[in-house]
């Protein structure tokens, strides 16, 4: 059977083959002149309550007119202790009504606690009593915004102690209990294999085949700490071969969907952005012709 | 169902974000190879925090970083986030609490602050008037860039309904959050030093005492501060969306201004972008 015979459209309507870009401050501008050809573009529900008006606010008003888009927040903070922000679901709720093509993405981490924001993902207890909590937490998401989520896995430069799951087998649990899916950080699977000698490649085997339902691609820097270099996921340099290696075998292993090319600092011109989203899709080519088995 | 493991973990992320880091913490961490030890890694996302946190102040307030000098104002701020009882995800509300947090230091804290920005003698204000005067101006051209536009029609459009015969009953207003204010710091001349990256030097003063300033923003949304004279003060004062042409026309009467004055006063706003609504019904 073809690769295309098996592809099932997304319920958002997005091509499964599909490739695209993160809006964010440093691009808008230049997306909102050029316009280029784009499958769809990957905006932050955050921004749309943080900039009630302003030049970004109207250039992504006018660019989420035109473009197909997918949402992807980073303040959800799922794992963590305090309520979950219901303004900012129904906001995604909204979204989702709006954008009918659009899924809504956030991470495997916590962020906050109450009112203190920590403008990071921070990385989970991978047990049981956490993976109970998440599910809860998941589904109560999900309830408010009528749809199912996509999280993320995230890069991390520590573990715990009382962990005693992979973060593959957690992330596995999650989804299987949940019924939410995987937003597949190809960038970070990397870097946290490199950043704790592991595998990549076994790492990635491990993910349940059929959770994936979107992938991000970006580049990571390399910092000398006290020890040796760690990978750090800052978005601010080109995809590593590497990761494009895995890349294409994790669209081997899970097939094609949406993916995304994510800058967010030191953002280079949108050409560079394109070049590496007309690779995406370069990849992507065979399944869209139904060339691959 | 509540996870008391989540709960103390991150109890202790933020214990140790607001002081020194707390032994539990690092006794459960185990940190990638690369790292020296637990404290290393945990160090980098204590940083993170509180650099990301604090980070969109430096994008605000321009003015108090001028005044106070860079170094002073890293203190500053640094000092506000470990006095902070929340770190909000939303910039402008961070921003709200930065302003409030100078409004309530105490006098001892002006006094140690005093000497780090520059007076003219007998400007008439201390040095934390000036300072809250910087922030206030730098909070609200943050704020004034960012909301929406009462209406997307062109000053051209608006001048055309402003020659409307039925133009009288039309109501004039700017757009939402812009600012009239009363100040002895002359804000146009310190966003001029401001904006040029000027060297230290003493605050400008008003010179013939406190005078009226509007901040606004134009349609491209950059931010402008603006010296008002007692006409454009008064009638600004009244365009808020209830009064008519008619009205601020005969307002303007009592103080010696023809109805064609004040029209053309109307216009030059709106040329201006300072006027960016008519509304024929009561706003």
């Amino acid at each position: 059977m073809s690769a295309t015979a098996a592809l099932k459209p997304l319920s958002t309507g997005l091509k499964r083959a599909s490739a695209g870009l993160n809006l964010c401050h440093e691009n808008a501008s230049a997306l909102f002149e050029q316009r280029p050809t784009l499958d769809f573009i990957q905006i932050h529900p955050e921004h749309l309550i943080q900039e009630a008006g302003g030049t970004y606010r109207e250039q992504l008003d006018e660019l989420r007119r035109e473009y197909n888009v997918v949402l992807h927040g980073f303040g959800l903070s799922l794992g963590s202790s305090g309520p979950l922000d219901k303004q900012y679901l129904l906001l995604v709720r909204q979204l989702l009504r709006e954008h009918p093509e659009a899924v809504f993405s956030d991470h495997f981490s916590w962020s906050s606690l109450s009112k203190h924001h920590f403008h990071d993902l921070i990385p989970l207890i991978q047990n049981q009593e956490t993976l109970d909590y998440m599910v809860e937490r998941i589904e109560e998401a999900q309830d408010v915004i009528g749809a199912p989520i996509l999280l993320e896995n995230i890069s991390s430069y520590m573990r715990f102690k009382d962990s005693d799951m992979s973060e593959i087998e957690f992330i596995n649990a999650i989804t299987e209990r949940s019924g939410c899916y995987v937003l597949l950080d190809v960038n970070n699977i990397w870097a946290n294999a490199m950043n704790f000698h592991e595998d990549p490649w076994e790492q990635l085997s491990q993910l349940n085949a059929n959770s994936v339902r979107g992938y991000h691609l970006a580049g990571c820097s390399t910092e000398q700490m006290g020890n040796g270099l760690v990978y750090v996921d800052y978005h601010k340099e080109a995809i590593r071969d590497e990761v494009w290696d895995l890349y294409q075998q994790s669209l081997t292993q899970f097939g094609p969907w949406p993916t995304i090319v994510e800058w967010e600092n030191n953002v280079p011109s949108l050409d560079q952005t394109l070049d590496e989203v007309k690779r995406v899709s370069q990849y992507l080519r065979p399944y869209v012709l139904g060339e691959a088995q | 169902m509540r996870s008391p493991q989540i709960v103390r973990l991150q109890q202790q992320f933020l214990a140790s974000l607001h002081s020194q880091p707390r032994q539990w913490l690092l006794d459960q961490i185990i940190p990638a190879p690369g790292f020296k030890d637990s404290k290393e890694v945990l160090e980098i996302y204590l940083h993170r925090a509180m650099a990301r946190t604090v980070d969109p102040l430096n994008q605000v307030f321009h003015s108090v970083r001028w005044m106070m000098g860079p170094e002073h104002f890293e203190e500053l701020i640094e000092r506000f986030y470990a006095d902070s009882l929340g770190e909000p995800l939303n910039s402008e509300a961070l921003s709200m609490e930065f302003v409030s947090y100078l409004g309530s230091l105490e006098e001892a804290d002006w006094v140690q602050m005093s000497d780090r920005v520059a007076l003219q003698s007998n400007c008439g204000f201390s040095a934390a008037v000036a300072l809250v005067a910087a922030a206030l101006l730098d909070w609200r051209c943050h704020w004034v860039s960012l909301i929406a536009h009462r209406s997307t029609d062109s000053s051209e459009q608006l001048l055309k309904k402003l020659h409307h015969r039925s133009s009288i009953w039309q109501r004039p207003s700017l757009n939402r959050t812009s600012k009239q204010c009363l100040s002895s710091v002359d804000l146009v001349k310190l966003q001029a030093l401001v904006n040029s990256d000027a060297d230290s030097q003493a605050v400008p003063v008003c010179a013939d005492g406190p005078s009226s300033f509007l901040i606004y923003a134009d349609q491209d949304h950059k931010p402008k501060v603006r010296q008002l004279n007692v006409d454009e003060a008064r009638l600004i004062n009244h365009c808020d969306g209830t009064h008519t042409v008619a009205s601020l026309c005969h307002e303007a009467d009592f103080f010696g201004r023809s109805h064609a004055q004040t029209r053309e006063l109307i216009a030059s706003l709106i040329k201006d972008g300072v006027i960016r609504g008519l509304d024929d019904s009561v706003a």
